[in-house]
């Protein structure tokens, strides 16, 4: 069997409801997207996301995520604090949930686009296997990272019901929430069929 | 152009799969899932959707989360996580939390609906089908639903020490409604809800159905 793609038959595939059309077609019949070989400037729009998303992360990460305010006392927590706390409480699956949803998956989500980027850039024909495994699973973990943004909410609403405890939200949680929207669409403008283009296909036997 | 379909991640050509019940297609070259497995159906989808409907009804009328603060006993519900941190002028950050937990979950169960009922029953679309089944798949990444159940139950491992806290008929109800969303949409198989919606097309225009 010879292995070539939608493209180099002549089609466009709708990335939406996966309907081939021929080469000329601008919008798909099926679902209405607007239709493009390849996802437009792809590689320039994940770089731009990524760059948003690096800057983020130093305010998500260094300024307090939320205040607690107690008899005119107030104390600022950051995220790494919170990991801290958690763990200090022997809440040890917990401490290791927020510790991965909020530190590491936000780097390795951005080193691994990095990677595809760069690798989609310059050198072509190595681990495309990999690298597509690697695309997916940042499509699948990006939105986990949302958590502590939602355990701020929670707790800013139930300590505002009463009690001597307040809880104010800090601007790190909106600082964290735009790590995760832009790594989000990072991933999103990143085209994984260009990981598999250039690869040298004709005649190649699978 | 019918007899052939393109992987979405890598764009090879491929032949449409033919398979029993409880056989998956995947990319030879890049692995990716093609179409799941057959017994994982559009009317499961369409039954998880429509039960995630009335729970999500539910879940909007009761208490979520109960604080008992010496003796006096306070309700949260639902929206007030998001309507708090409005409070607090975090406008954009209530606004997201809002459209992630609530609002998007719920559009996402009612397209369901809205698509798939006529679809199963009627053999039609409603009105511009094709366009609201491109934007449930374009947007279905943004629903985090599943997510701030796991975000509840870290703040009450957080806040067990400092306060008495129980949860309410609403947090059961959006447990079982983020149990159906999953279902429904790990239900919805994006190769043969394609595939059945450009049947229906082409039997509205009256071609000959293969």
């Amino acid at each position: 069997m010879l292995v070539k793609t939608a493209l180099e038959a002549g089609y466009i595939t709708c990335q939406t409801c996966g309907k081939l059309s021929a080469i000329d077609v601008v919008k798909c019949p099926l679902c209405y997207r607007n239709l493009a070989p390849r996802q437009l400037k792809s590689l320039q729009n994940t770089l731009a996301w990524l760059c948003t998303a690096i800057l983020l992360y130093l305010p998500a990460n260094f300024l307090p995520i939320m205040f607690t305010q107690q008899f005119s006392q107030y104390y600022s927590a950051t995220i790494v604090g919170g990991v801290i706390d958690l763990w200090q409480q022997q809440a040890y699956f917990i401490a290791i949930v927020i510790f991965m949803a909020s530190i590491v998956v936000p780097i390795i989500k951005i080193v691994i686009l990095l990677w595809l980027v760069v690798s989609v850039k310059y050198y072509r024909e190595h681990h495309q296997k990999q690298r597509s495994i690697m695309y997916r699973l940042t499509e699948i973990v990006g939105r986990w990272s949302m958590i502590d943004v939602f355990v701020v909410a929670i707790l800013v609403a139930l300590f505002q019901l009463g009690g001597v405890i307040t809880i104010i939200p800090g601007p790190a949680a909106l600082a964290f929430a735009g790590v995760v929207a832009t790594t989000m669409f990072a991933a999103k403008s990143f085209d994984s069929r260009l990981i598999w283009d250039h690869v040298n296909t004709e005649g190649k036997q699978h | 152009m019918d007899d052939k379909i393109a992987c979405l991640e890598c764009d090879l050509l491929i032949a449409p799969p033919i398979l029993n019940a409880k056989q998956s297609a995947y990319c030879p070259r890049c692995h990716a899932l093609i179409t799941a497995k057959s017994y994982n159906n559009l009317q499961y989808s369409l039954a998880f959707a429509l039960s995630g409907l009335l729970l999500m009804l539910v879940a909007n009328f009761f208490p979520f989360l109960i604080f008992d603060s010496q003796g006096q006993i306070l309700n949260m519900n639902l929206w007030q996580s998001a309507w708090t941190l409005y409070q607090y002028e975090e406008h954009f950050l209530a606004f997201l939390t809002a459209v992630f937990i609530i609002g998007l979950p719920f559009l996402l169960c009612f397209t369901l609906v809205y698509l798939l009922f006529p679809m199963i029953f009627l053999r039609k679309l409603w009105f511009s089908g094709q366009t609201v089944a491109r934007v449930f798949f374009e947007v279905r990444i943004w629903s985090m639903s599943e997510v701030f159940l796991l975000g509840v139950l870290v703040s009450l491992t957080k806040i067990m020490t400092m306060a008495d806290v129980r949860v309410g008929i609403s947090f059961w109800a959006y447990v079982l409604f983020v149990f159906c969303l999953s279902a429904a949409l790990a239900n919805l198989d994006r190769y043969r809800f394609w595939h059945y919606t450009q049947r229906i097309i082409n039997l509205q225009r009256g071609h000959h159905v293969s």
